[in-house]
């Protein structure tokens, strides 16, 4: 019971440590600058990649605020139109690009990301 | 004590006074969030994922942790109550209710620091389901507050806790159907 206790106190005072740093965390945490656009033409895969999904995919694909793109893409997605369904439509949080990403972009970042991270 | 007040009326309006006095503690919390979503600028970033696969995924699931914590808070709180059977809870109920509780409260921190940081406070109501997501994800740290408030006041009417337990179980049930129950939904089972 004693036990009980005090693992109750530390975990308050960790808890109390974390709502201090969710604080300050909130005022003082600069958001990271987006990647340069390389100098590939604006339509290029890569082009694309930087300027709309690296944000939230990494610039590596590595994932971040969305998922894990590199090394898992080609075998979540076996058929590139399925993946295209996803980048035109949106799914989850992800939003829809089909207004601001012609069908020939979408493919071209699509294969991108198959061939350059997937 | 006033002339022809009794001693029982003193104590209820006292304690309603502190009461009244923890609620607009718990509205300061709630708005402060508010604001703060609304006026800073979404980072749209994450600042750490936890091993998963990216933001909203830990989101999901830290936050499908903190309903199963609270569930169990909620049964350990009945128990409490004597509402679980005729026997009184044993001794260590009251500390394992209070660490969920606390364990359910840090799990949360990096669900509301995303929420807040990355993503903002939706105030257009067109976008029902995060404008409502928004709305009780603050008030739930202002009901939080409340609660811890009313836990440590014994100047507070009996039917405080329950109430504002159930409340803030209300909020999270609401929480999570607005967030985790969605994006599970839309993008698949378990989706780590």
């Amino acid at each position: 019971m004693g036990t009980l206790v005090r693992v109750v106190r530390a975990v308050q005072l960790v808890a109390a440590v974390a709502t201090a740093a969710f604080v300050i965390l909130l005022f003082t945490n600069e958001p990271q600058k987006p990647a340069a656009v390389p100098k590939a033409g604006p339509d290029t895969g890569q082009a694309i990649f930087v300027t709309r999904c690296a944000s939230c995919h990494g610039a590596d694909g590595g994932g971040g605020f969305g998922p894990t793109l590199a090394g898992v893409v080609v075998s979540r997605y076996p058929n590139p139109a399925d993946q295209e369904a996803v980048v035109a439509n949106g799914r989850g949080s992800m939003p829809s690009f089909a207004g601001s990403l012609t069908p020939a972009q979408i493919t071209a970042v699509v294969a991108y990301t198959r061939t350059n991270l997937g | 004590m006033a002339k022809g007040t009794t001693p029982d009326a003193t104590i209820e309006r006292r304690d309603h006074v502190t009461l009244l006095a923890a609620a607009l503690a718990g509205a300061a919390v709630a708005v402060a969030l508010g604001v703060y979503g609304r006026r800073h600028d979404p980072a749209g970033q994450a600042l750490f994922t936890l091993g998963f696969s990216g933001t909203i995924n830990m989101k999901a699931w830290l936050a499908t942790g903190v309903l199963a914590l609270v569930i169990v808070q909620v049964v350990l709180a009945l128990w409490l109550y004597g509402k679980l059977g005729r026997s009184a809870a044993p001794e260590w109920v009251g500390p394992a209710h209070r660490l969920v509780g606390t364990l359910a409260f840090l799990v949360s921190l990096p669900v509301a620091y995303h929420c807040l940081w990355s993503l903002g406070f939706e105030s257009h109501a067109d976008h029902a389901r995060r404008f409502w997501h928004s709305l009780f994800g603050c008030a739930f740290y202002g009901v939080f507050t409340i609660k811890v408030l009313a836990v440590r006041s014994r100047r507070m009417p009996g039917w405080t806790l329950p109430v504002v337990g159930g409340l803030l179980f209300s909020l999270l049930v609401g929480l999570w159907l607005t967030s985790a129950l969605w994006f599970f939904d839309k993008s698949g089972f378990p989706s780590f």
